[in-house]
């Protein structure tokens, strides 16, 4: 178990760590030492940036969206109000769907001239049509990204949920706390953990997960709208063989995820409690 | 002193899919009086206080807080409050929190909030803990908040479902002590729901004893104690509970199966004979020859497990010294005046005006 942890994310990371202070040859043969240079060459590219930005807007909007549609089904599936039995279940299937067959599906689903928005498109010619439009593609990329998420964080926020004692939600009731009272002041501060746990996976999995949904929904087009930094480090190091670009970028990425995954550590700490 | 408020209940019942938890259920709760529901578990005793409190409808039938009728409202238009079995406090929030959350809902002024806070944690002694947590606290803290939090909003009517079920035995009988004179400080109706008739007996201005959702006896201690009115009364209270002997009464006499007579007996047929262990005479010259199988010691007194000539078990309780070695004999008396009898099909008592021995 070490060792494959070692062999498949240890050495790999800090490979891309030490190539990204060297000039590699894209056919092999031998490396430069060069310093900060791959650093200074991929800071000063406006294409790394954008593919940044593009990035961290969809590590805030990704997650957060995906978080907050499971919250609100499992809370209704929680309060077992009419047909969450069999919800509860169909929830959960597509969580065994490979991001690659999810990509196809949407791409087919927002198909604009076959798609779920084809009759849109004739009302208003051209409002939707992601192979065209930047934004729409996007948005679908987002949504499949979100569809993708629902299910696991559905789960662990139900389960959660559950385990709050149900003498709680019931002293709530006495002190006069109405439903809505109770899921904002008792269910949701309970929930805590739970909420955390699924913002760090689905916040790591926006990142990671996404490249399976780009590479076949839209290769990270049109004009580059949805390359996202992940999907931009697979181009230019395999494509256009950029090897210590790809590599420099790559620690540049998960110096990002890693701080940012910190802070959300932080601010666990801080609303922690004990049961 | 909180407004006076009775509870009265009519025909109340409570269907669990096909199972019934309390079957047309009448009794009238008086104002400001404290009263212990009581029951062996799964009698559907919490299940009544639950319904009375709002946190479950009512399958059937009737309740009113004074004149109102409340079988219809939401838990919080009923103003009760209720202490729960697991203390219930709201983990994220601090002592002073949890006891005001009520309050904050109800839109109290924060200066009159931490005023009424203040005085209900003077009463309770939390004065030093409100700014904890509640996993900072130990198990009699914990019951205090929940009783705090049920007594800052001065509700008419206090609910208790089986409070001191998680305490050791000492923190226990403090709590009875203290929730007693509580009482009596506040003077709400309390409802106090309790497998334990210790508790029940202890702080109960009256008892209703239920077992499987219907009434088996409403009355005073002394009445629930002295005079129960079934088999099942008799043999749930008391530590331990009464002595049911089986037999005949036969030409005025009450008869074992083996022919052994007892003791007097005003008439015919199958009977149940019901003596508390305390009434049972040890006595020499005694009646009723009994062969001891097991004697507890206590130190106040000695518990002796026996067994009557025809094998009926029966347990009697001795003062302080005498004790008895297991498998030797000894000789008792019934006292004819401390003796119960009861049908032997209803289980019900057979009142005492009719037994001819007495009076």
């Amino acid at each position: 178990m070490l060792a494959l942890i070692l062999m498949f994310f240890y050495i790999p990371v800090f490979l891309a760590f030490f190539w990204s202070f060297f000039l590699e040859r894209p056919f092999g043969g031998g490396s430069e030492f060069v310093g900060l240079q791959n650093f200074r060459r991929v800071l000063s590219d406006q294409e790394f940036w954008r593919a940044m930005w593009r990035t961290l807007l969809f590590m805030v909007l990704a997650p957060g969206t995906a978080i907050g549609v499971s919250l609100v089904l499992a809370l209704a599936a929680d309060r077992g109000i009419r047909l969450s039995h069999p919800a509860r279940n169909i929830i959960i299937w597509p969580k065994a769907i490979a991001g690659a067959s999810i990509g196809l599906v949407f791409v087919f689903i927002f198909n604009p001239h076959l798609g779920l928005f084809a009759p849109l498109n004739d009302l208003f010619p051209g409002l939707w049509n992601p192979r065209i439009d930047g934004t729409d593609a996007y948005l679908m990329l987002l949504v499949a990204q979100v569809w993708n998420g629902i299910p696991f964080n559905f789960i662990i926020l139900l389960s959660g949920l559950q385990s709050i004692p149900d003498s709680l939600a019931k002293a709530a009731a006495m002190d006069g706390a109405g439903p809505w009272r109770r899921i904002i002041d008792i269910q949701i501060p309970l929930l805590t953990p739970q909420l955390f746990l699924t913002f760090v996976l689905e916040f790591v999995g926006s990142v990671v997960e996404a490249f399976g949904l780009i590479d076949t929904m839209t290769e990270g087009g049109p004009g580059g709208a949805t390359t996202l930094l992940v999907y931009k480090i697979y181009v230019d190091g395999f494509k256009a063989y950029d090897l210590s670009g790809a590599a420099t970028q790559t620690a540049l990425l998960m110096t990002a995820v890693a701080i940012m995954v910190a802070l959300q550590f932080r601010l666990e700490k801080r609303v922690k409690y004990e049961r | 002193m909180a407004e006076r408020t009775k509870i009265i209940i009519e025909n109340l019942s409570k269907k669990f899919g096909s199972v019934e938890a309390i079957s047309s259920l009448s009794a009238t709760f008086d104002a400001c009086a404290f009263t212990v529901i009581l029951g062996p578990s799964g009698c559907g005793k919490s299940t009544l206080l639950h319904v009375i409190a709002g946190l479950e409808t009512a399958s059937a039938g009737k309740i009113f807080f004074e004149d109102r009728e409340v079988q219809n409202l939401p838990a919080r238009e009923r103003g009760c409050a209720m202490v729960f079995q697991d203390y219930a406090l709201y983990p994220h929030m601090n002592v002073e929190d949890n006891i005001g959350y009520a309050l904050k809902l109800a839109k109290v002024p924060k200066t009159e909030r931490r005023e009424r806070i203040g005085r209900v944690a003077e009463v309770t002694g939390l004065q030093s803990v409100l700014e904890r947590r509640p996993s900072q606290l130990s198990g009699g803290q914990r019951q205090r908040v929940a009783i705090a939090r049920a007594i800052v909003r001065e509700p008419r009517v206090l609910l208790f479902d089986e409070p001191f079920s998680n305490l050791d035995a000492q923190l226990r009988h403090d709590m009875r002590r203290e929730l007693a004179e509580l009482h009596q400080r506040i003077g709400a109706t309390s409802v106090f729901v309790t497998h334990d008739q210790i508790e029940a007996m202890t702080m109960a201005d009256k008892i209703l004893v239920i077992s499987n959702g219907r009434i088996e006896q409403f009355g005073t201690p002394d009445e629930v104690y002295h005079a129960p009115e079934s088999t099942f009364v008799a043999g749930f209270i008391g530590s331990p509970p009464m002595n049911l002997i089986n037999g005949t009464g036969d030409g005025g006499a009450f008869k074992l199966r083996d022919g052994t007579v007892l003791s007097e007996c005003g008439w015919n047929g199958h009977v149940v004979l019901g003596i508390r262990p305390e009434s049972v005479r040890v006595d020499r010259q005694g009646a009723v020859a009994l062969k001891v199988r097991y004697c507890e010691k206590l130190g106040s007194h000695s518990i002796i497990s026996a067994e009557l000539a025809d094998g009926q078990p029966m347990r009697l309780t001795t003062p302080l010294g005498s004790s008895a070695e297991p498998s030797s004999e000894i000789r008792v008396n019934f006292p004819a005046k401390q003796l119960h009898w009861f049908d032997s099909e209803s289980g019900k008592v057979i009142p005492r005006r009719s037994n001819g021995i007495e009076s």
